[in-house]
């Protein structure tokens, strides 16, 4: 099963890669065409919201298989063994809960917004929308994954980035 | 009374470990469930949508991947360099550079964290090999890494320019002067230290000739904040388009002077991408607790609650400060700051503060909740880099936290002086 999800992960990191690159090239090619051409794109906002969004649901998802997301962990640190492990599963139960029904409702939300489209490109609305269900269906995944592989938070502790913003 | 079950349950969740985003969401469920406003889960993801959506917060993202690609890239220590052959001949010469050099990333930069990593990794190894005690030398570096948010470009100035509404441009501006005021105390304290406890009583002054070569080579990193931040300022582009401008620049400089290699560029993008997710999933969580309270009219109970207490807008805002020192101590400048701003933000305009003064109020205090131990961002760098204890640290920083509470106290109640650089350009 790990095999398996590190590669989904891996999938993951080429999106953030070529997603994140495009959309930096993006908004500087919209500088540069204002400046020396004269024209400004139009298309860049709408371009560069969509992608954004899929870049921060995937990175979400990313940073919870990385025990990335920001969490004041000073008073759990300490705990027993059992006892860390319990709340481990305990909280990550409630976080699974919390993640089907982002996919759930994220779902619904983007089905009803596929016959709408962007102003500028055209595009179906629901295409931004659906980053938040995919992205709770990776991150409950990932979730899971950390649930039944018994970690606690002393893994989040070891694992966690200390760079966070 | 609701509401303050649902920061129960928020804090209470969030302090046993549950990462913050989730915590946000758990509380804003148990809300909706507890109001009969006839509120549903489609609604709140709309809002949660509705909150990472906006094309300036691309900016966030931007700024971390440029501050990443200069600090792999060798600007932190072509920057270092400079400082060191123009301020080295003073006392406590090492303490001086470290201060001014995380000043001057901090033009370039918005993290703080960014920053402590990049002049730490250098300047603690000096300072201890010129005599500076490491327990110094980390403390100096986790406070002056705090100048990063303060000087513009801030991250947390964006996130609050969303959350409050306000002018970048003019948070930006407001950011100089606290930021200066800052450095120039800590300054001040290590040329005092550096005398008094004879750690360091100054290099040899440099020459001319040292000044131009050091120069040379750290011009096109000088340059940087005055193109980004001049670009901003002059209206030439937006602060999106200035993060941008400033991935493009570093790229350029980085690849040009080989410090970066192409090989490292799909890794910063990658890292600092999923480093803005994790700000962007809280403000997403926060835009929908923020959409129930404010249904629920729950800012306009805290302005009643609060004038019914003071009307002196001094007072409030001493209340302020000493209420985000506290949750400064537990929580990070971002998250701690979007759930503050949409609360206080209400009471503070119904007090008559200028938002703009207010947003730099709260990124300043916060800033200082990044070094007051037990936790935060630049204290655990410094201290990792130092390898030294918490302990240690904190009997050090003490004479620092009391120099940056004057100049808290400059920017809360002297807001014609720290504002001044808005007015000009207005």
């Amino acid at each position: 099963m790990s095999r398996g999800l590190n590669a989904l992960e891996r999938a993951i990191d080429w999106a953030l890669i070529g997603g994140g690159g495009l959309v930096c090239a993006v908004v500087m090619i919209n500088v540069i065409a204002r400046y020396l051409l004269n024209v400004s794109l139009a298309w860049v906002n709408e371009f560069g919201e969509t992608v954004f969004v899929w870049l921060t649901f995937l990175g979400s998802a990313k940073a919870v298989r990385r025990f990335g997301h920001l969490a004041v962990l000073e008073f759990v640190d300490a705990l027993p063994p059992r006892l860390s492990r319990l709340l481990f599963v305990a909280l990550w139960g409630l976080t699974a809960a919390v993640l089907a029904t982002m996919a759930w409702y994220g779902a619904q939300i983007s089905l009803s917004n596929m016959s709408q489209r962007m102003s500028v490109t055209g595009w179906p609305v629901g295409v931004l929308y659906w980053a938040m269900p995919v992205g709770a269906v990776l991150m409950l995944v990932f979730v899971v994954e950390q649930i039944l592989s018994g970690k606690t938070f002393r893994d989040e502790a070891a694992e966690a980035p200390e760079s966070r913003a | 009374m609701t509401f303050a079950l649902v920061m129960v349950v928020f804090f209470g969740l969030a302090l046993v470990g549950l990462p913050i985003v989730w915590s946000l969401l758990v509380a804003t469920i148990v809300y909706m469930m507890m109001s009969d406003g006839g509120y549903t889960l489609e609604g709140l993801y709309l809002a949660f949508a509705g909150g990472v959506e906006p094309f300036h917060l691309l900016a966030v993202p931007m700024f971390i991947v440029a501050g990443e690609l200069m600090s792999v890239g060798g600007v932190s220590a072509r920057l270092i360099a400079f400082a060191r052959t123009c301020l080295g001949f003073l006392p406590g010469g090492l303490g001086v550079v470290t201060v001014s050099s995380s000043m001057a990333f901090a033009g370039i930069s918005g993290s703080a964290v960014a920053g402590s990593a990049a002049v730490g990794s250098v300047m603690i190894p000096g300072m201890c090999r010129r005599g500076y005690s490491a327990s110094f030398a980390a403390a100096l570096v986790a406070v002056s890494g705090t100048i990063g948010i303060i000087i513009p470009p801030s991250i947390p100035m964006i996130v609050y320019a969303f959350v409050g509404n306000v002018s970048i441009r003019d948070l930006f501006l407001a950011g100089f002067i606290p930021g200066i005021l800052l450095g120039l105390a800590l300054i001040g304290y290590c040329m005092w230290v550096g005398k008094t406890r004879g750690w360091d009583p100054g290099e040899r002054m440099a020459s001319r000739g040292e000044v131009w070569r050091a120069f040379l080579p750290s011009l096109p990193a000088l340059s940087m904040p005055v193109v980004v931040l001049g670009g901003i300022f002059g209206g030439v582009f937006t602060p999106t388009e200035a993060g941008a401008v400033a991935v493009l620049l570093a790229l350029v400089i980085g690849l040009a002077s080989r410090d970066l290699k192409a090989g490292d560029v799909p890794r910063v993008l990658r890292d600092s991408f999923v480093t803005s997710a994790t700000v962007m999933m809280v403000i997403g969580a926060t835009t929908a607790l923020a959409w129930v309270i404010t249904l629920e009219g729950v800012p306009f109970m805290i302005v009643d609650a609060i004038k019914a207490w003071t009307t002196s807008k001094e007072v409030f805002l001493l209340l302020v400060n000493v209420l985000l020192l506290l949750l400064g101590i537990f929580i990070e400048p971002v998250p701690a700051l979007i759930l503050t701003a949409p609360l206080l933000l209400p009471v503070a305009k119904a007090m008559g503060v200028d938002p703009v003064h207010f947003g730099l109020i709260l990124t300043f205090n916060l800033a200082l909740g990044l070094f007051t131990p037990p936790v935060g961002g630049t204290l655990f760098v410094a201290a990792k880099i130092a390898g030294v204890r918490m302990g240690e640290i904190t009997r050090d920083l003490l004479p620092m936290f009391g120099l940056s509470l004057v100049v808290l106290a400059i920017v809360t109640y002297a807001p014609a002086v720290v504002l001044a650089p808005v007015t000009w350009f207005r």
